[in-house]
């Protein structure tokens, strides 16, 4: 037997064109008619949909009727109709080269109650944390479909998949924590979850239905990328059948438009085949949750910067007037490794050090740490402390380290250390074994695999990750140290806490045809206040400024605050207007998050011709530089969000011409205490109208935080905008 | 005129709320800064307001009041929620042109929430809140 070549094979498997099997499953039953409404492609109808009607070159109306046919004329794409015999059939089309795809398959005994979706939206709306959102999605999703195991499955940086939640009937073992190799699932296969965010494998022992071509001439296939009854690969029917699963269906998690992960779907006691509206509302919480996955990884993220700058907190406790910090640190032992969770740590101040816990010797940890710092990741600032899982020469079970500079000068930093940590994977089947058979053409090819018992893999050489969290403590009491020994300003605190706080929100404040900027101070002794800020690109072409304030401080309002700019941003993308967008996002929240307030003001501006649009609910006024100077959008008025207000926010339309701008600001910025409101913002007008020359986005935010009119125990954030001059853009 | 069946205070230095009863009815007088560190002791006290059988009214009084922030505002709100399930007339005194009318103004909460000018174009039993 000659040697065989896996990589060809695996290439192969991975080349297999699976959107064009000209197959179709027999829950239901396919017909492609085209323009003039004649039946041009047919699959079989195995359940008799179609009664016998529609058969090809015939016309799809004298199954459906006339009314059916002008309906999906005019564009309509989901449908419930009446078959031939009277059935309720639920019919699903989609354009393809050849004319319209009609899909038809019954519906189910079990249709979807009409408050359903919203009572199962619900749950994932109330996840903080990423396992919660999962947790809650898998739960949902098995108890809309029935399946008897439902899985939440996140891709690597190499497309591996771990099951990372699961709702699984009790008789069943679980798979929560096992992971799956990559050629799992095929290149193809994800580019597909990529295009159809759902797929159904009724029973695995079907019997495909051929699509049958009407002009036998024909030989490009029809495009089933969308096709909800697709045929799939007979490899991964034969992959099911080895893993037990008599039916399965996957759902696509996306960000961004990447494939995140997949709800996977499987039911052992036999075929299964949910209601379609089921199905779509199963698909739909897949959407909500994909949608959810970024904003509740910031929350979470923030929670867990919170818990850090506790814990940096409880360590400038210790350092706060004392003369000599380096011995204060090095008392402070256990809270310093506690702050990384480190097993050893160099403290490093002017050449002075100091050494707590299991650490290497002095001129090794030199070494390391000049090494880390050169290697500061691109984009890094310079005071960020820079970690590695893997030193490039271990001091014993000492395999990774973390280092942060103290201030400039490199003679002053700390270093944190970390013994190596076996790392225990669990794969379903041991990842290296493909398995090549012999096809009826007497050639090899890869075949699915049979073996999922487990296969224990040991990653070793490595520490317990350094995480973002770590890194961020590591940070913050590098610049507090740096700060208290330059006696710097509990301004100059704030200030780092406020890029920190900017860098989180990750807003990228550049905007062609406009000048912006963005200040953010937070309250004080509370890094997490109710206040953001968005600045985006909409598909129209236009830019859309945001600033709002959820009601309420620390990591109450962390969530919540991340909740509302994400859902805002949604329904602005989808082009519902700033006035329409606050009134759902006022539903929203009166639904999902009742009891909480906020306000937000949005404003879009076209860049080409200044055109604006602007609504706020409940929020303060904007200032305009416009031609007559600086003055307040006072006619820019709306409830706040969370209220039971009847009233809904009216947009305002306007033109800025070049040159001219916005300044939208929040609360924190004229709410002083003993000083009136309406005063401090005709003094914050007058304040701006005072700057000299053509003053940029940043030199309005700066001098309007200058004004003397913030308050002293809200957050602050500032968000100035200028058109650029014609020829500047 | 005014009968005192009960009278509460909350005395802080920035801060006083004071809570009168008179049969079935509550008015809770707000004076000095409504905010995080003060509404929740708006809160209890309403809270305790709705505890009261019988209770027909509820009058917050916020014309000694000399700053609301958006904690505030939101502690009057879920209060006129839970008012308006339990079957309670709530009315809110805020004067035109102080510093919390401006606040409750720019939120637009009156819409949802009943607002008066003044505390006199109130009649709760013929009391008033001279006669406190």
């Amino acid at each position: 037997m000659a040697e065989l070549d896996l990589d060809a094979l695996l290439a192969a498997c991975a080349d297999e064109p699976i959107h064009v099997p000209e197959a179709v499953q027999p829950f239901g039953t396919a017909v492609v008619v085209d323009a003039a409404g004649t039946v041009v492609v047919r699959s079989d109808d195995p359940l008799g949909l179609l009664g016998g009607r529609a058969v090809l070159g015939g016309r799809l109306s004298d199954a459906l009727g006339r009314p059916v046919v002008d309906r999906l004329a005019r564009g309509e794409r989901i449908l419930e109709v009446d078959g031939p015999d009277g059935r309720q059939l639920d019919l699903v089309a989609h354009p393809t080269e050849r004319g319209l795809l009609v899909e038809l398959e019954p519906v189910g005994a079990t249709p979807l109650a009409s408050d359903e979706l919203l009572s199962r939206q619900r749950p994932l709306w109330q996840a903080r944390t990423l396992s919660q959102l999962l947790d809650a999605l898998v739960v949902q999703v098995r108890e809309l479909t029935g399946f008897d195991r439902v899985m939440a499955y996140r891709f690597d940086a190499e497309w591996n998949g771990e099951v990372v939640a699961e709702s699984v009937d009790a008789r069943l073992a679980p798979y929560l924590g096992l992971r799956y190799p990559a050629s799992d699932i095929p290149a193809q296969a994800r580019d597909l979850y990529r295009r159809n965010p759902s797929r159904l494998i009724a029973d695995v022992g079907y019997r495909p239905s051929p699509l049958v071509h009407a002009d036998p001439t024909v030989t490009a296939p029809i495009d089933l990328s969308h096709s909800g009854l697709r045929s799939v690969s007979p490899v991964h029917l034969q992959y099911l059948r080895n893993m037990g699963v008599a039916a399965s269906m996957s759902l696509s998690l996306l960000v961004d438009g990447e494939l995140w992960g997949l709800v996977a779907c499987h039911h052992e006691a036999g075929p299964r085949r949910p209601d379609p509206a089921r199905r779509r509302a199963a698909t739909g919480l897949a959407e909500l949750a994909s949608s959810l996955l970024v904003t509740v990884a910031e929350a979470e993220a923030l929670t867990d910067r919170v818990l850090a700058s506790e814990r940096v907190g409880a360590l400038r406790g210790a350092l706060d007037g004392i003369d000599d910090p380096l011995g204060a640190l090095a008392a402070a032992g256990t809270e310093l490794l506690d702050l990384v969770e480190a097993a050893g740590a160099v403290v490093s101040l002017d050449g002075r050090i100091a050494c707590v816990g299991a650490v290497p010797d002095p001129a090794a940890v030199q070494a390391d740490v000049a090494s880390l710092l050169a290697g500061r990741p691109p984009g890094a600032r310079a005071d960020d402390a820079v970690s590695t899982d893997e030193l490039p020469v271990a001091h014993g079970d000492l395999v990774g380290a973390l280092a942060v500079p103290v201030g400039g000068g490199g003679r002053s930093w700390i270093a944190w250390y970390r013994p190596e940590m076996v790392q225990e994977v669990e794969w379903a089947g041991d990842p290296r074994s493909d398995e090549v058979m012999t096809g009826a053409d007497g050639r090899a090819h890869l075949g699915p695999r049979r073996s999922f018992d487990t296969f224990v893999e040991s990653i070793e050489g490595r520490c317990r990750p350094w995480s973002t969290a770590d890194r961020w403590a590591a940070t913050e009491l590098g610049a507090q140290l740096a700060a208290s020994l330059t006696r710097r300003t509990h301004e100059r605190l704030q200030a780092s806490q406020a890029v920190q706080r900017a860098l989180l929100l990750d807003t990228a404040v550049t905007s062609a045809g406009f000048d912006v900027a963005v200040r953010y101070l937070p309250a004080h002794g509370d890094p997490v206040g109710g206040d953001w800020h968005d600045v985006f690109h909409l598909p129209d072409g236009s830019t859309a400024f945001v600033v709002g304030d959820a009601v309420g401080h620390g990591l109450e309002v962390a969530g919540i605050m991340a909740q509302l700019r994400s859902a805002l941003r949604a329904y602005l993308m989808a082009s519902y207007g700033p006035a329409e967008s606050l009134a759902r996002l006022d539903d929203l929240v009166r639904q999902l998050l009742p009891g909480q307030m906020a306000t937000a003001l949005v404003c879009l501006v076209e860049p080409t011709d200044g055109r604006f649009r602007a609504a706020s609910a409940g929020h303060l006024p904007p200032l305009r530089l416009g031609p007559a100077g600086v003055g307040l959008v006072d006619d820019l008025r709306g409830p706040a969000l969370g209220l039971a207000s009847t009233r809904r926010p009216v947009a305002l339309d306007g033109v800025l011409a070049p040159g001219e701008g916005m300044v939208l600001f929040s609360d924190g910025l004229v709410e002083r205490r003993g000083q009136d409101v309406p005063a401090a913002l005709t003094h914050l007008g007058s304040t701006l109208s005072g700057l000299d020359g053509e003053p940029s986005a940043g030199a309005l935010c700066d001098r309007a935080l200058d004004a003397g009119t913030r308050s002293d125990d809200d957050d602050v954030t500032v968000l100035a905008f200028l058109r650029r001059p014609v020829g500047r853009v | 005129m005014w009968d005192r069946d009960r009278v509460e205070q909350h005395v802080t230095d920035e801060f006083r709320l004071d809570v009168a009863v008179r049969g079935a009815e509550h008015w809770v007088v707000v004076d000095g800064e409504l905010d995080l560190a003060t509404a929740p002791g708006l809160d209890a006290a309403l809270d305790a307001c709705l505890g009261h059988q019988p209770l027909t009214g509820v009058v917050i009084d916020l014309s000694p009041c000399t700053f609301i922030d958006s904690t505030g505002v939101r502690s009057l709100v879920r209060f006129a929620e839970s008012a308006r399930c339990a079957g309670v007339l709530l009315s809110i005194v805020c004067l035109p042109g102080s510093a919390a009318r401006f606040t409750l103004d720019l939120l637009g909460v009156g819409d949802s929430v009943p607002l008066h000018d003044s505390a006199d174009a109130l009649s709760l039993g013929g009391g008033t809140l001279g006669s406190l």
